[in-house]
């Protein structure tokens, strides 16, 4: 482990984050909510770091290597969390500071679980820079990083990899620095169109983007109490859906789709399995809300569709209290909360590859049984699927549980019930944000303790960065020479 | 740059990984998954798993599409196919590599053209041409030649009874003003010292000289090695470099060449090839057949058997019976410093010769005339042609602040040939060679283009 290159890479980020920073700075003095200082004393503050890290470590760069890379990633994200809380904690819109990088990591992790009570009395800029860290985690900082200075090299590749979600990475171009460039190409056209839209359907400017920074990260921090609730529009409503769900979507079909080449969305197993699922829970839905409660089916269908992809998405706003429905379909959401959306997307969860992967495994377990000399191999769309990347999911999926145990039994006994408490868990580990009981969608995160705060935080980082990154920096070999 | 590799072995694997430095898009085919997953993990590129003929593979790894592509595989029909195929496909200039000789010869039948090659390398040929260029320029372990053998970069290491030990290069100039050369790096236990004028030269020190062809035996003069023509010759090993070797020396009539080779056929086949050459068999590892063979009374021994190891053990025999000239073949990239410590100064790569003629071949541009790279330390030669609107045309070199690392070489306007000073003037298609450590390549490409 050489620290050098590990802090002059942080410098970077740092750097980078005091310069986005500067955004809400300039909203904060259009709406002049009296917010600005606490963004110009953040700004300093988080820039001076920046630049000592650089100037400090600047004979120390080099090449990245493996170990370097996990401490890299997962250090620049909890470095970012705790200078993205500066603004909450100087301004005074949470004063408390555990509150605060609760916030600011479920912010850029596009968890979007919140501990404020009345969001509609903050500050514009501070509201401004709540959703924008929605946008900045969503296809990630590294990405970007990477994409705008190509510095980092092959380091910058292995970097990158472990911030982009899903088993397999895969590489649009030869070159890493194209291919982060594809993807927050895709991922800024795609928020600009959102952005367009939500105007036309008479939102304020203000309202659409931060919206649409929650809406393409799979966010969901709103700037109402009601979250999307609260715009009755259903133009508006139907928007949202149509881009959660494609945020939820792998951003490299987007991109040949914007080459001429819909069909690809269509020839993707994963993508059909993704529709499919958000397909039939959502006529599952819709039924018992027009049959057992007797809404007409439009809203019906707005309702139902609406959190469906919501919470497939991980995005978690909500224009309906699901806690209020028959428990069959909060089971119903419940599943969807462990799956997720598609490899490769902005969206938590497992992802919808790793669950094919894992049906497909066991399918091939039972064929062996009755064939015990066969050769079967796993295969996802006609593509083989070498047996690493099968046993890193296998694994994945049962770290994934294990840490869903020890979250429930942390929350638990810190007083929580177990539903509140379990799925608490899950909408952090799986960055969705609102759960259900005493977190669902009109509750908020503000009652939980503050040492189980602090552990929903940590499930929040382990969640976004796909577990083995953060887990392995954690791990007693990572130390060992 | 688009460029496609095919075959990822020694060659493919660091053309790729310099390539992919130089921000070249490149694309990799790879039969062995291992290899590929080797590369994923190291280079910033796209690899592919699967046959380098399968044009279904090609379509997918849009080879139709690249500027360059380039055929390494450990198979020589395989390569020839592959740019068959690609040229179809649209691959615009395409690099193959062949260890037979029958395919790059002058050849009626088949021409290359129509084989779909713009390009042929072999490394055999390149690396018989390099053992006879360092037999006849027996003082440098390392030695170039650019402008078709005008200018010549010679690596010496100075022995015990050089006159130039303990002098710094600015004295050096005085005492041997009649003689245009000029010191472009000292590189001292592994560590490359930039030669300014104050810096000495010591005992131990790899000293890399530019002369011009009319003074470069004055380089092993300096050198305190005495040049010798090379009149006896042993050669180990009746492979592709072995006869190649033995062919080229047998147009220099006052040689001796005797070949050892350990196999029946190969002996054989090397008999009726070769009509001046004594061809013995025997085994190569044989002290007592080298010593009835008269090794310690040859001017020159080559070691170029296909087994490296072997080479090294015989090379160190050659060295202890004191033969003066040691060269050595070793193919593995990986044992080259471990050869420079054992002593065994003159040693030949065949596959740092085969991606040195690639990269050669990849860079030549408008402004780019050619590039070496040398083997001891981490410099490049590059051979510059200053462009008509170029800032740098009228400029004298003293007036141009070149960045670190880089020294100026020899300067060329049309048929003639200098070394260049600080007074040397610029002038558009004027061509400069220099050297450069790795750090400061893009800064000089951006000077001149």
């Amino acid at each position: 482990m050489r620290f050098g290159v590990v802090f002059f890479v942080l410098g970077y980020l740092v750097l980078s984050i005091g310069i986005t920073m500067m955004v809400p700075l300039v909203v904060a003095l259009i709406y002049g909510d009296g917010d600005a200082k606490a963004f110009v004393f953040s700004v300093s503050i988080t820039l001076l770091v920046g630049a000592a890290l650089l100037i400090a470590f600047r004979h120390r760069k080099g090449e990245i290597r493996g170990k370097e890379g996990y401490m890299i990633v997962t250090a620049s994200w909890v470095v970012m969390s705790i200078f993205g809380a500066l603004p909450f904690i100087v301004s005074g819109a949470i004063p408390n500071s555990v509150d605060a990088v609760f916030e600011s990591m479920s912010g850029f992790t596009t968890t979007g679980a919140s501990i404020l009570t009345d969001i509609e009395s903050l500050p514009h800029g501070v509201l401004f820079w709540r959703s924008m860290t929605h946008w900045i985690g969503g296809m990630g900082i590294i990405v970007l990083t990477v994409a705008v200075l190509p510095f980092l090299g092959v380091g910058g590749m292995s970097l990158a990899k472990a911030e982009l979600p899903g088993p397999v990475t895969d590489k649009l171009t030869p070159r890493m620095v194209e291919t982060a460039r594809i993807l927050w190409g895709v991922y800024i056209l795609l928020s600009v169109v959102e952005a367009i839209l939500l105007l036309l359907g008479g939102m304020n400017l203000f309202d659409s983007v931060c919206h649409t920074f929650g809406t393409m990260a799979t966010g969901g921090f709103s700037t109402r109490n009601q979250s999307m609730g609260a715009f009755e529009s259903p133009f508006l409503q139907y928007v949202v859906v149509v881009f959660m769900f494609l945020a939820g979507t792998n951003f490299t079909l987007h991109f040949y789709a914007l080459r001429g080449r819909i069909g690809s969305f269509w020839r993707s197993p994963e993508f059909r399995f993704y529709f499919v699922a958000t397909g039939v829970v959502t006529l599952m839905i819709m039924a018992e809300l027009v049959f057992a409660r007797e809404k007409p089916a439009e809203l019906a269908f707005r309702e139902a569709s609406f959190q469906t992809v919501s919470i497939i998405t991980t995005t978690g706003y909500a224009t309906a209290d699901y806690c209020l429905w028959s428990a069959l379909s909060q089971f119903l959401l419940l599943s969807l909360m462990f799956m997720g959306g598609m490899a490769g997307s902005t969206a938590g969860g497992l992802k919808v590859m790793r669950i094919q992967l894992l049906l497909q495994h066991v399918r091939l377990e039972m064929r062996k049984l009755l064939h015990p000399h066969a050769i079967l191999r796993v295969r996802l769309g006609g593509r083989l699927v070498p047996d690493s990347i099968t046993s890193m999911v296998l694994s994945f999926i049962m770290i994934y549980f294990l840490l869903l145990f020890a979250g429930t039994m942390i929350m638990t006994a810190l007083g929580m019930d177990l539903v509140s408490g379990g799925t608490a868990v899950i909408a952090c580990v799986s960055n969705i944000g609102p759960g259900l009981g005493n977190v669902g969608p009109t509750e908020n995160f503000s009652e939980v303790n503050q040492w189980g705060k602090a552990v929903l935080t940590f499930m929040m980082l382990l969640g976004r960065l796909e577990l083995y990154t953060v887990l392995v920096v954690f791990s007693r070999g990572y130390w060992r020479a | 740059m688009k460029i496609a590799i095919l075959g990822a072995g020694e060659v493919g694997f660091h053309l790729a990984k310099t390539l992919a430095q130089e921000n070249h898009d490149i694309v990799v085919v790879e039969s062995n998954p291992e290899r590929v997953a080797l590369v994923q993990e190291q280079i910033d590129c796209l690899a592919y798993h699967g046959n380098a003929t399968s044009p279904e593979l090609l379509i997918q790894a849009e080879v139709g599409a690249v500027d360059t592509m380039i055929a390494v595989t450990s198979v020589d029909e395989v390569n020839i196919l592959a740019c068959t195929i690609g040229r179809v496909l649209g691959a615009k200039t395409r690099i193959a590599r062949v260890r037979n000789v029958e395919f790059t010869r002058r050849n009626d039948l088949v021409p290359p053209s129509q084989l779909g090659v713009d390009l042929f390398i072999h490394p055999e040929q390149e690396a018989a041409r390099e053992i006879v260029r360092l037999l006849r320029h027996g003082y440098a372990f390392e030695h170039m030649v650019f402008e078709e053998g005008k200018v010549h970069v010679a690596g010496v290491m100075p022995t015990e009874d050089s006159p130039v030990l303990g002098k710094t290069l600015a004295e050096l100039g005085e005492i041997y003003k009649e003689f245009a050369f000029r010191v472009v790096a000292i590189d001292r236990n592994g560590e490359t010292i930039s030669p300014t004028g104050g810096a000495s030269i010591e005992l131990g020190d790899r000293v890399y000289m530019v002369a011009l062809s009319k003074h470069v035996s004055k380089i092993g003069e300096m050198a305190g090695i005495p040049v010798q023509p090379c009149k006896n010759v042993m050669i180990l090993g009746a492979g592709l470099v072995g006869i190649q070797v033995a062919r080229d020396l047998e147009g220099d009539r006052k040689c001796n060449i005797k070949l050892i080779e350990s196999s029946r056929t190969k002996s054989e086949e090397a008999a009726d090839l070769l009509k001046e050459t004594m061809v013995v068999r025997g085994m190569a590892a044989d002290v007592d057949l080298l010593a009835q063979e008269g090794v310690d009374e040859m001017d020159a021994f080559i070691a170029a058997t296909d087994d490296d190891e072997h080479n090294v053990v015989c090379s160190l025999v050659a060295r202890h019976l004191q033969v003066p000239r040691v060269v050595t073949l070793v193919s593995k990239w990986e044992y080259l410093p471990i050869i420079k410590t054992i002593g065994l100064e003159a040693a030949v790569n065949l596959h740092r010769l085969t991606s040195n003629a690639i990269l050669k071949y990849i860079r030549k541009g408008r402004q780019i005339v050619s590039v070496a790279g040398t083997k001891g330390i981490p410099a490049e030669a590059i051979e510059f042609q200053v462009a008509e609107t170029s800032v740098l045309s009228g400029k004298r070199l003293e007036e141009i602040e070149f960045p670190r690392g880089v020294v100026i070489g020899a300067h060329v306007r049309g048929a003639k040939v200098t070394i260049a000073t600080g007074k040397t003037e610029l002038k558009p298609m004027d061509r400069i060679i220099l050297f450069t450590l790795p750090d400061a390549v893009d800064a000089v490409m951006d000077m001149f283009s």
